[in-house]
């Protein structure tokens, strides 16, 4: 059931009115039950996938909380991380090793003959997955007590707002809330309704109108160049943004209206500074998940700094890795723990580079740099995401290559036969809407006081939205990218 | 610096240990440690933080998230975090 279907839309409007007329004591019941009819609208059979794992998680608490014994301990924790990442792995990653290795086999001429496993991959594996086993170690490590209420540690694994792409929220922050009594709150309601309608416009006007663009040149990219190829590479940056950012605000609004709080995914990652700061704006329940509990233990262990670059960049090829079970994925992650060491290794040059070349006492000079920083790392995350978007390792230097041959700035030249000059003015002005309402929440926070305006106010923003995703959206139902992972 | 007189006794402690460690680990004066300027300003990389959270909770004695000085990114904001969170815990 996607996001943006009827049938969501319905859903939706049933749990709500049933959540607030529900004792809240049998809540928890309702938005189990929802939440595990949402994930059978995709596949019945993958419930009992999500079922299995909770109960193995769930008990792995359990016993863990019985004891002070860290290798009693461990023993379940290790008993939890083999059942997430054994069905991760078995469902994403077996099929992509196993023909790596067939590959490598076949290039000497051994004998390889491990038959491929045909099964389509869980929508939302990677996300509670994750979201589990960050439970398990929070258990282990004594940061959280073991939730003995199995209904609403079902429910945690699979709350529905988040379940198929996040935010991969921690078990001390979601948890509690389960328990705690929600009143209906007028308030919250509306500004999470407001959330929710902000996503649906990057989804459906900007990400959807941009990927048709998009799509059209990465699926035959020989038969691009120039401005073609230019544009196709910064809309992607901005689809994949305002995709998945959408569905996080989707999410996050949902939650909201039904008085529950999610953390923030992003935080305007292409205002960064520098490559660090776009990956704390940048997906931040996933990189915040994979530093508290791969980085952090690993960068412990390095006693040189040649150590600790190794494990940064060891961090992010896993980053890359389970975005996708292909090499485009690996060397994306590889590029950007690349990327984050040559920072680092080059700041103490790059800071006196900077005093010299743009002297910070002088204002318009501090800006300036300060603009150039933004540009440059736009311009690090565009190269990553033509090895993120390429369809295979083989299309990436053709992309490259293309970029820069025959630029011309001609109608024929930017334009598609499926996307006219109009489709860019739309989809340009919907880009300048996104960076002036994200300006705007910087400096006060729109989404969060909306339901404070005047209600003239509230009427009009909500009905404008509305508006601009009737007549602007795309309406061909395209899944949310982040489903794939 | 800034003046910290009117914060906390504890938020003073954690900001005092906090621009010790930082001068010690970045070979920086002591008094030239401005709690209002970021770990990144003086030239704290993932590693660091790492090493910086970890022997804070030795200090604090109860764990802390390795990805705390993304949310708090200066010893003043940090320190005021950690004061905070205690008195609700």
């Amino acid at each position: 059931m996607l996001f943006t279907s009827l049938d969501f839309l319905a859903f939706l409007s049933i749990v709500l009115a049933l959540y607030f007329s529900t004792p809240q004591r049998f809540r928890w019941i309702l938005l189990l039950v929802a939440s595990y009819y949402f994930y059978a609208c995709w596949k019945v059979e993958y419930v009992f996938l999500l079922a299995g794992t909770t109960l193995v998680d769930y008990f792995a608490g359990l016993q863990m909380g019985k004891t002070e014994e860290k290798s009693k301990r461990k023993k379940y924790l290790l008993m939890s991380v083999f059942a997430n990442l054994g069905v991760l792995f078995a469902f994403k990653y077996f099929n992509f090793f196993n023909d790596s290795l067939r590959a490598a086999f076949n290039a000497f001429n051994i004998f390889y003959d491990v038959p491929v496993f045909h099964v389509l991959m869980p929508v939302g594996l990677s996300f509670y997955t994750f979201q589990a086993l960050g439970y398990s170690i929070d258990v282990y490590r004594g940061k959280k007590s073991p939730e003995k209420h199995l209904g609403i540690f079902a429910l945690y694994a699979s709350f529905f707002p988040q379940l198929a792409a996040g935010p991969i929220e921690r078990s001390t922050r979601l948890l509690p809330q389960f328990h705690l009594e929600h009143r209906f709150d007028w308030e919250e309601f509306k500004n999470g309704f407001l959330l929710v309608l902000w996503g649906f416009f990057k989804k459906m006007v900007i990400a959807d109108r941009l990927a048709i663009y998009v799509n059209a040149v990465y699926n035959h990219p020989a038969d691009y160049h120039g401005m073609h190829v230019i544009l196709a590479v910064i809309f992607f940056a901005f689809q994949i943004y305002c995709d998945f950012s959408g569905y996080t605000d989707i999410a996050i609004g949902i939650a909201q209206m039904l008085g529950y709080k999610l953390m923030d995914n992003f935080k305007r990652p292409f205002a960064s500074h520098t490559v660090r700061e776009f990956w704390q704006r940048w997906h931040i329940s996933l990189t915040k998940w994979i530093m508290d509990y791969l980085y952090y233990p690993l960068a412990l262990k390095a006693t040189k700094k040649w150590q600790g670059y190794l494990v940064t960049f060891f961090v992010f090829v896993i980053i890359g890795l389970w975005h996708g079970a292909a090499w485009n994925f690996v060397l994306f992650g590889a590029f950007v723990g690349f990327a984050l060491v040559f920072a680092d290794i080059t700041r103490p040059d790059r800071k006196k580079m900077t005093e010299v070349l743009f002297p910070q006492r002088f204002g318009i000079l501090r800006r300036l740099h300060k603009t150039l920083q933004v540009a440059i790392v736009f311009s690090v995350f565009m190269f990553a995401s033509v090895l993120f978007r390429s369809n295979s390792i083989s299309d990436i230097p053709v992309i490259l290559q293309n970029m820069f041959r025959q630029v011309s700035f001609s109608t024929d030249a930017i334009a598609l036969p499926n996307f006219s000059l109009y489709e860019l003015a739309i989809a340009g002005l919907a880009i300048l809407m996104l960076e002036a309402v994200q300006w705007l929440q910087q400096r006060r926070p729109v989404f969060q006081s909306f339901a404070q305006r005047p209600l003239w106010a509230q009427y009009a923003v909500s009905h404008a939205l509305l508006f601009a995703i009737l007549m602007f959206g795309e309406f061909n139902l395209k899944p949310f990218i982040y489903f794939q992972f | 610096m800034t003046s910290i007189d009117q914060k906390s006794p504890a938020a003073k402690d954690i900001e005092n240990w906090l621009a010790a460690y930082v001068a010690k680990a970045m070979k920086i004066d002591l008094s030239e440690i401005d709690t209002r300027k970021t770990f990144e300003h003086y030239g704290m990389g993932s590693l660091e933080a790492v090493s910086l959270i970890s022997e804070l909770e030795d200090w604090l004695g109860r764990p802390l998230d390795a990805t705390l000085m993304w949310d708090y990114p200066a010893i003043e904001s940090l320190a005021q975090y950690l004061t905070t969170a205690a008195r609700v815990n």
